[in-house]
């Protein structure tokens, strides 16, 4: 089985690593880190009206650079800690374009972002991912998205369903089951069928 | 065969289909101003016409000079010119081409900018556009310099002097203000930096020059970049009418939106929209304002930096180099022309001389500015400016507030005749 988690340094980020450990190790799974790096301030070089651009592109792609080494090497120590051993992935692009290429490419099995929970504004500026994923690929794969309150319900989630191991993951559309609490919010989808 | 050197920028094509839709969206965007200006020539020319008719009877009766009825004769001709391009009649009326050109003021600037706006947000626009729609941008800087021949050294003197003045006041104010604010108060010297150039100087290019010396966080540039994108295109939208209700002159308007308006690009479409006086006065206090870019710089090196011991050990930074690396060069063509325009000449001849090389380049300018500003329309995405938030929210939002409010006081004091150009 392969676990596929995609963080991006954020606290919500750190939730959905160790419940990625908790279920790699759990389930003896294969757990894949993804890490996104959004070059999304690059393209505001030509606004500038001095020189410099060069040295604007340089300091932006150390930065992202320094960024992916800190998010992996966090990554590194929790998985450590546990005694996983995960592989870590980086790819540069559109956050929601470069994961929905790296589940084409790898097909995991479970998907697992960090969620945050948003109000009205927050849902309207917040690109919102782990919704558009399940837009996206939700019935190629189980998306699992964590927020910090939830491994309280995972661990409830997991005991109910214990049954998930045993199949491999494999659901069919009448064995969906989704959560809809005010707090938790992490749905699974249809599991990709193998 | 081998290739020229430097005559090709590696991947240019991927720039091609971005720029031409930019170069297509721009031409139909002019001729649309074209169409709608026309009509509403015709209107008033509908009127106009009976009225000189009237007159013209009047002046051979009481035996006018002849000078009185040829200027006269030509007025009617002009009007009769205009309802000629629409096969118009007298009596008839265009209440709508009015409309869309007085009330609504739908000029090229405003149809380049929404119409690029909305396609951007609403229309599946198609990736391969993006890079060459990012090119079209800059292009109003070839606008900016041909502009220089719409000035002469008086005005640079006149205008630059009280525009000089309100720049050191409010941009240099603004920025020196900001990050004394934002240290006092805890905010981190990255965001401090670039929210301090940022509203101070010239927007997005100011925090770009900046974030590298200040060592800002991708995070706390995007919120600034998000930040100043909202609060300029908010502006962009809203001072021109309210520029309009309070019956602000022309220069006025330009000096206001020189002032207040956080981006370069936002406050150029902001004044061209309110009209040509309005553009040429914001465009010289707007070059005053840029000029400051180096020393903003120069100031949060000092601020954040030197003065604060935070320099890395073997890192020695050369302030005369980042100076030049930082002042906008392209501003020595515009005062070229300026210097070109004052020396009068008769080989370049001047704007207003017909078929001569200045008056060429003022009837191009307009082309310039019309494919900038598409690629500012096409560009400007809800998704970027969703990225405003946090600390950087509140200080773009407090310094765009105040700016407006001050720099509009301070327009109406000092009038519209020190900060008309005259460009003669």
């Amino acid at each position: 089985m392969n676990i596929l988690v995609c963080i991006d340094g954020e606290p919500h980020s750190k939730y959905a690593i160790k419940e990625a450990i908790r279920l790699g190790l759990s389930l003896q799974a294969e757990v894949t880190a993804l890490y996104v790096i959004d070059p999304w301030l690059k393209k505001f070089y030509n606004e500038l009206y001095a020189q410099g651009r060069k040295q604007y592109l340089k300091y932006v792609d150390e930065c992202l650079q320094a960024e992916a080494e800190q998010v992996q090497s966090e990554f590194s120590r929790m998985c450590r800690a546990e005694g996983l051993e995960a592989s870590f992935i980086v790819r540069r692009g559109e956050p929601l374009a470069q994961i929905l290429d790296e589940v084409c490419q790898a097909a995991p099995d479970l998907l697992i972002t960090g969620s945050k929970h948003l109000n009205a504004w927050g849902r309207f500026r917040s690109r919102d991912l782990p919704r558009q994923l399940k837009k996206q690929v939700g019935g190629q794969v189980s998306i699992l998205p964590i927020q910090a309150t939830d491994s309280a319900g995972i661990d409830k989630l997991m005991s109910e369903h214990d049954k998930l191991a045993e199949d491999d993951w494999v659901m069919g559309p009448s064995r969906r089951c989704c959560r809809n609490t005010s707090t938790i919010s992490p749905s699974w989808s249809t599991a990709r069928h193998k | 065969m081998k290739r020229p050197r430097y005559l090709f920028v590696s991947g240019w094509g991927k720039y091609v289909p971005g720029f031409l839709f930019c170069l297509i969206f721009a031409f139909a965007g002019m001729n649309l101003d074209r169409f709608v200006s026309n009509y509403h020539k015709a209107s008033v020319a509908s009127l106009a016409i009976p009225e000189l008719e009237q007159k013209i009877k009047e002046m051979i009766e009481s035996g006018d000079s002849e000078e009185s009825l040829a200027t006269a004769s030509k007025a009617l001709e002009k009007q009769r010119n205009a309802l000629d391009k629409v096969d118009g009649t007298v009596g008839q009326h265009w209440g709508w081409a009015t409309f869309l050109s007085e009330k609504a003021q739908l000029k090229y600037v405003a149809i380049l900018l929404l119409g690029g706006i909305l396609i951007r947000n609403l229309l599946p626009l198609p990736k391969t556009f993006i890079p060459g729609i990012s090119i079209a941008r800059p292009i109003i800087k070839p606008g900016i310099i041909i502009l220089g021949v719409h000035y002469v050294w008086a005005d640079i003197v006149k205008v630059g002097g009280v525009g000089l003045g309100l720049t050191v006041v409010f941009i240099f104010g603004t920025a020196i203000l900001v990050m004394w604010l934002c240290k006092k108060w805890g905010v981190s010297d990255g965001l401090g930096g670039i929210m301090g150039a940022g509203t101070g100087v010239c927007g997005v290019s100011a925090i770009i020059a900046t974030s590298p010396v200040v060592r800002s966080s991708p995070i706390e540039m995007a919120y600034a970049i998000g930040t100043i994108l909202f609060f300029g295109t908010l502006m962009l939208f809203t001072m021109p009418y309210i520029g309009q209700s309070i019956e602000l002159s022309e220069a006025q308007f330009g000096a206001w939106s020189a002032v207040a308006i956080l981006n370069t690009a936002q406050l150029v479409a902001a004044a061209e929209w309110y009209g040509t006086e309005a553009m040429d006065t914001a465009v010289l206090i707007n070059v005053a304002r840029i000029m400051f870019l180096p020393l903003v710089v120069l100031f949060s090196l000092w601020f954040y930096v030197l003065r604060t011991g935070k320099q890395q050990p073997g890192h020695e930074i050369n302030k005369w180099q980042l100076v030049k690396d930082k002042f906008p060069v392209f501003i020595l063509g515009f005062f070229l022309l300026v210097l070109l325009n004052s020396l009068n000449l008769e080989s370049l001849g001047g704007p207003k001389i017909e078929g001569s090389p200045f008056w060429a380049m003022n009837a191009a300018y307009k082309w310039f500015f019309a494919i900038g500003f598409a690629g500012i329309g096409l560009s400007i995405s809800i998704d970027d400016m969703k990225k405003a938030g946090g600390t950087a929210f509140t200080i773009g939002m407090v310094a765009a507030l105040v700016k407006m409010v001050l720099g509009l006081g301070v327009v109406l004091l000092i009038g519209s005749e020190w900060l008309r150009v005259t460009g003669s």
